[in-house]
């Protein structure tokens, strides 16, 4: 009976302590919209050229994982969804089914886990040490925001960045298909174009761009949560990190498959 | 005149209490020591002092002002009064020793003119002999350069006093020393207060005019540093004769 009751405890405190977390991750969500909103007026808080350096680092620095990623998804699919296309003679809606699947579908989700994996894993690491170091507490004695510092400009970048990215990675899968669809169907590369865009309209790139967006953010937010919260030691900093990426990640696949509901039903 | 008043001061976290009815004061203009055993409580008391962890119980008043660490206009208060020198130096990595002097002043006095930015970091680094490495990454400093950076950070506002986390630590004697002499000297020269932790017992030497010795989460000695050893008191004596000790 008293060990029941014990084990009744232990999950009753891990869920209180995962709704505690879950409060936690809000609150830092709320304050980072406030921050962001308030530079955006005041222009203040923080460092000069900072934005920069972080849409560099976040732009330039993951493009060429992004378009190597995008064209092997593109090529994949495509091969994929050839094979069976073939069966029925109906190989020339490849360009249809590859369009839609790259701009609303693959290049977000893909171009949203390479993120994660890149830019949300560099961003945790850094602040946690950061946190270990003192450093953290050295701002916040200066009279600095460190959630205000440290998060806008990661934030302002993210969004920045995302347009370029997924433009980019658009045309690089969307290029994938054609090559498939070139050397494997025999679809020439100008009716394969004709023929996607009569179902491709420029909304299914917006869609894929805020979706993009919107995980983006998401990468940003579940870093600084799992970075800030780290207590002391050298060991926390890899487990903040490695938790960070698969938080990036689940919350980018939850956030993709709410999309979906609104964007079908 | 006191520059800190602590009254019935309780510090902890969640149902631990770390620090139990603190009573003391901090001098103005002078060299105030903290010292204890490792995990007394030393680093939790000046981080409160700080403003970082908000007490259980009890007040703290900065130059007669209550501090309420609910508030965030009167931390940002306390902030723009302290300087703070981190135990292994806290330099953010992505600066360079300039930028990280010039840090307080670009995010807290944007109007300033870059002349004056210029000259104020300038001053303050030559005045911590760093007048040369302006250029310079903390990954490229050694660990007392990064100190006196960090020092030099600490001051750049003109600070009301300024606290210091175990300076001498991961230092070498003479390096160590050279540290306690700029901290003598900006009391000197400035008639800066100054609050340091430390274990060093050359440097408690050198340096303090008042020491407050916590023991166990409580103030065991709260006194001149003339009058600590003429007390009779076993803790204090074996404290000091171990330490002297290791020293040796």
């Amino acid at each position: 009976m008293k060990t029941q009751s014990k084990r009744f405890e232990i999950i009753a405190d891990q869920f209180l302590l995962q709704l505690q977390h879950l409060r936690t991750f809000f609150q830092l969500l709320a304050d980072e919209l406030y921050y962001t909103g308030q530079y955006l007026i005041k222009k203040r808080g923080i460092y000069p050229g900072e934005i920069g350096k972080q849409f560099f680092f976040m732009a330039y620095k993951s493009f060429p994982i992004v378009c190597l990623i995008t064209f092997l998804v593109g090529v994949t699919i495509s091969l994929t969804s050839a094979a069976q296309l073939k069966l029925f003679g109906a190989d020339i809606y490849l360009s249809w089914f590859v369009g839609i699947a790259m701009l609303r579908e693959l290049v977000p989700l893909m171009t949203g886990v390479i993120l994660a994996g890149k830019i949300g894993a560099s961003v945790t690491a850094e602040i946690s040490t950061m946190k270990v170091l003192d450093e953290i507490d050295a701002l916040k004695t200066m009279g600095i925001i460190p959630e205000k510092f440290l998060m806008v400009p990661r934030l302002i970048a993210i969004t920045l960045a995302v347009p370029l990215l997924v433009a980019i990675a658009d045309f690089v899968g969307i290029f994938g298909g054609v090559m498939v669809g070139r050397y494997f169907s025999g679809i020439p590369p100008e009716s394969f174009i004709r023929e996607m865009l009569n179902i491709v309209s420029l909304k299914d790139f917006f869609i894929g761009l805020v979706k993009t967006m919107i995980f983006g953010w998401a990468i940003i937010i579940s870093s600084g949560f799992k970075g800030f919260f780290v207590k002391k030691g050298a060991e926390e900093v890899g487990r903040a990190t490695t938790e960070s990426v698969v938080l990036s990640i689940s919350l980018i696949i939850l956030l993709d498959c709410v999309f979906a509901f609104f964007l079908y039903f | 005149m006191d520059i800190i008043t602590v009254s019935d001061l309780d510090v902890g976290y969640g149902n631990a209490t770390i620090l139990k009815k603190l009573n003391f004061s901090i001098p103005k203009g002078q060299v105030t020591v903290m010292l204890g055993k490792s995990g007394c409580g030393k680093s939790t008391l000046m981080k409160t002092l700080i403003g970082l962890i908000p007490p259980l119980k009890g007040d703290i008043f900065f130059s007669g002002e209550k501090i309420d660490f609910l508030s965030e206009e009167s931390l940002h208060s306390l902030y723009k009064r302290i300087g703070v020198l981190y135990q292994n130096g806290a330099l953010l990595n992505s600066l360079n020793v300039y930028e990280n002097v010039a840090l307080p002043i670009r995010m807290r006095q944007e109007s300033l003119k870059r002349e004056k930015e210029e000259r104020a970091v300038y001053q303050r680094l030559s005045q911590v002999g760093l007048g040369e490495s302006l250029e310079k990454y903390p990954s490229e400093l050694s660990g007392g350069m990064r100190k006196r950076a960090a020092l030099a950070r600490a001051m750049i506002l003109d600070p009301e006093i300024l606290f210091c986390d175990e300076p001498s630590a991961g230092l070498d004697p003479i390096t160590s020393s050279g540290l306690d002499e700029l901290l003598l000297d900006l009391k000197q020269t400035l008639g800066m207060t100054v609050v340091v932790v430390t274990h060093e017992l050359r440097s408690i030497e050198k340096i303090a005019d008042k020491v407050m010795v916590l023991r166990e989460g409580e103030m065991h000695f709260s006194g001149k540093y003339e009058d600590l050893f003429s007390m009779d008191d076993a803790f204090i004596e074996t404290f000091f004769l171990k330490k002297g000790r290791n020293h040796d």
